[in-house]
């Protein structure tokens, strides 16, 4: 996985890319410890890069949104493709959080 | 077979009246003969009335009263000749309407049967399209699509606790991982208090040295340097102690954290995607499911549509009853011109006595009757009722029906006898 982070007042925008497995649980978690703070409001991830995930990455994702939640900020996956928006879609993860195709 | 027979009746008749009118080409038919000529052979003039009355004054009357009573005798055997004809007509109308009758009857029973066989049918294809749709599950009915439903909530779970599952193990392993990371520092901790108690362990010793130099006045700070020196050897091996206690929690610790994560790392997006596939498979079902359930209700269909033209031909059978009646009614009329006809004979034969014998021979007129009928059989019957036998007249009236004839019926007599 590789991954980009930009920012601005309020928002935390993460870009992921290549593929989200288990191997990059490390490399997550000091994502996540950017949504775990209460300077931004809003976070997205943004999953047009990212190519591939399996179960462990969609855990992750799931992790994240429930740090965001826990922090008050809103959050969103922005425009999944190919085999990570079919995951998405059959998991019912629009049923949990917002995804913005 | 219309103008053949038109053609035979036609010269039975000249035949006939050959011995009053001689002189009359023989393909002369009786209808055309004048009324006159007529009248003036019989020596009365009008319109002839066929009365007792009128008999007797032709015969009174007559300028040849033998010729008279030739043709009268001759009238008289063609009567008798007909009331057996007309009465063997009245018995086969009767045999025909019974023969109609009791075939009507089983086919109409046959077709009835066969409704119930059409109506069973459509019955059993709509119980068979209702099946295709439903299937009992745990004593209820479901159709199909309740069916997919269950799966897919049931799939719609499985994935759901997949996720679940995946989230908790990265979980425990951040937990574990922060726990590896706490237990390395009560490691270091205790290698602290182990440096600590080796520099405690050290201070005790020059304190006994100390307490030796300054002899019997150090007895007192030796026995203290030697307290010391005990306290930081039992505090020695409490923390080796610890050490080896913290570092089996450490090795358990580091092997959960490797077992959690080979767990978490089980890639399970197979299994989510395979409700995907599911839902494929039963879209296919469903699919096919539709055009069986669509073939069979078009079955269905089919099969009322044939019960109800089965019920339609049964009505229309009922024609039967009027054609009886119809036939009852032209031997009721037979019946009368019968008894007409025999009230005349024995009218005449009452006021002429015994001058008449009214035995003549009709065979002629009688074999041109007969001729066209195409039913020997029916033929047989014809002969035995006005001549009491049929054999040897059979084969000659066989032996003059003309073979073209069988040719304007759609069966001949032996097809439809075999029939």
């Amino acid at each position: 996985m590789k991954d980009s982070v930009t920012t601005t007042d309020s928002s935390l925008t993460i870009s992921l890319s290549e593929k989200l497995t288990f191997e990059d649980h490390t490399n997550f978690r000091e994502l996540l410890k950017l949504i775990n703070n209460d300077i931004h409001r809003n976070c997205s991830i943004d999953l047009r890069g990212l190519e591939a995930i399996d179960s462990a990455g969609l855990g992750m994702l799931m992790i994240a949104f429930e740090t965001a939640e826990k922090f008050g900020m809103s959050f969103n996956l922005y425009k999944p493709v190919g085999q990570v928006k079919r995951l998405l879609e059959i998991s019912d993860f629009e049923k949990v959080m917002s995804i913005v195709s | 077979m219309t103008d053949i027979a038109n053609q035979t009746y036609q010269e039975t008749e000249s035949q006939t009246l050959n011995g009053l009118t001689p002189e009359t080409s023989e393909s002369t038919p009786f209808s055309e003969i004048p009324q006159e000529e007529i009248s003036e052979k019989l020596g009365v003039e009008g319109q002839f009335q066929p009365s007792a009355d009128v008999l007797k004054e032709v015969m009174e009357n007559a300028s040849d009263p033998e010729l008279a009573h030739e043709f009268l005798n001759k009238w008289l055997g063609l009567s008798e000749t007909q009331q057996k004809a007309m009465s063997i007509i009245i018995n086969e109308i009767e045999l025909v309407s019974e023969l109609v009758e009791t075939n009507v009857s089983d086919i109409s029973h046959k077709f009835q049967e066969l409704a119930k066989h059409s109506q069973n049918q459509s019955d059993q294809v709509s119980k068979l399209a209702d099946a295709a749709q439903n299937v009992i599950y745990q004593g209820k009915s479901m159709d199909l699509s309740q069916i997919m439903n269950t799966i897919d909530g049931h799939l719609t779970s499985m994935i759901d606790k997949i996720v679940e599952s995946s989230k908790h193990g990265v979980e425990v392993v951040y937990a574990l991982d922060d726990v590896t990371k706490d237990v390395v520092k009560v490691e270091n901790l205790i290698g602290e208090i182990e440096a600590i108690n080796k520099q405690t362990n050290m201070l005790a010793l020059n304190a006994r040295i100390e307490a030796a130099r300054a002899g019997t006045a150090g007895d007192g700070f030796a026995v203290v340097a030697h307290e010391v020196q005990e306290l930081a050897k039992t505090i020695n091996e409490l923390a080796w102690t610890m050490r080896e206690e913290v570092t089996s929690v450490v090795n358990g610790v580091r092997l959960g954290n490797t077992k959690i994560k080979e767990v978490a790392n089980v890639d399970l997006t197979d299994n989510i995607l395979v409700k995907d596939t599911i839902r494929e498979l039963m879209d296919c079902i469903l699919n096919q499911n539709n055009i069986y359930s669509d073939a069979l209700h078009s079955s269905k269909e089919t099969s009322q549509d044939i019960t109800k033209d089965i019920y339609s031909v049964i009505t229309r059978l009922q024609f039967q009853d009027r054609a009886k009646q119809r036939l009852e009614n032209i031997v009721s009329t037979l019946q009368v011109m019968e008894e007409s006809v025999t009230s005349f004979s024995t009218e005449t034969r009452s006021t002429f006595e015994t001058s008449l014998t009214g035995r003549t021979n009709e065979e002629d007129w009688f074999k041109a009757v007969i001729k066209d009928l195409t039913l020997g059989e029916m033929r047989g019957r014809f002969l035995k009722a006005v001549f009491g036998e049929e054999d040897a007249f059979t084969e000659e009236t066989e032996n003059t029906v003309p073979q073209s004839s069988s040719t304007d019926f759609e069966y001949d007599d032996d097809s439809i006898e075999l029939f």
